[in-house]
């Protein structure tokens, strides 16, 4: 997909998420299985200020998870317009550097596979090109409310 | 009949279908047992079911539909099905 068709992606019209707890701006990338994606945390946004109280900012890193979910299931609903809910079932995650407020985060987020309606994800989170996070997540399908 | 390629699907060994579901379950398993059931028995709960289908999908290139997973309860039934419908796909070659 050209740039100037991923600009036009409204990441909030095609995932469940709205702000304060949608993280992700722009899709950069998109492939059958694949995306990668753009996220600036403000440095005034709640999030941010009352992690760590006193210093220093950082966006909390299950943040991050979330944006690797988040990431993996906006590839879903546009390559395939799948509409399951999906929630994380299990989760594993190495944070390897600060991420900071007011720079973009990109997302490099792949779908290993997927079966009985859930998948496995695995994500990169990088910050100017230094790794901060590795994010694998298997996701399943959302329970029916009860 | 055209020649197998690289991306065509192949039976999976015990060893690797015991290394899955011990994945799939997080523990060791002393032994395999072929007839033990995934649930009742090995405890795999639908996260776990998850993981072991994605991995197997994954490992043998068969896909294993909705509709389908809920008839394979143990290592033998999913044998079974693995052989079946990799032979499947090379006659569609």
């Amino acid at each position: 997909m050209n740039d100037l068709l991923l600009n036009r992606i409204l990441p909030a019209e095609h995932i469940p998420y709205a702000y304060p707890f949608l993280f992700i701006d722009q899709v950069l990338a998109l492939t059958a299985d694949s995306i990668t994606t753009s996220t600036v945390f403000p440095p005034e946004s709640l999030l941010v200020t009352s992690h760590l109280l006193g210093g220093p900012d950082v966006v909390p890193g299950v943040l991050l998870i979330e944006m690797v979910g988040q990431a993996a299931l906006l590839q879903q609903r546009l390559v395939s317009a799948k509409s399951t809910i999906k929630m994380l079932g299990k989760c594993k995650a190495k944070f390897l550097s600060p991420a900071l407020p007011s720079k973009p985060l990109v997302a490099e987020v792949k779908i290993l596979g997927e079966a009985l309606e859930g998948s496995l994800v695995h994500g990169v989170v990088l910050q100017e090109s230094i790794y901060i996070a590795e994010v694998e997540i298997l996701a399943v399908s959302a329970p029916r409310p009860r | 009949m055209s020649m197998p390629t690289q991306q065509e699907p192949v039976p999976v060994s015990l060893q690797e279908l015991k290394e899955m579901l011990e994945k799939a379950l997080d523990r060791q398993l002393e032994y395999l047992d072929l007839n033990q059931n995934f649930y009742t028995e090995l405890g795999l709960d639908s996260m776990g079911a998850v993981a072991l289908f994605i991995e197997v999908q994954r490992k043998t290139g068969v896909e294993i539909p909705l509709a389908e997973a809920p008839m394979i309860q143990n290592c033998e039934q999913l044998l079974s099905y693995l052989n079946d419908n990799a032979r499947s796909v090379y006659q569609n070659e």
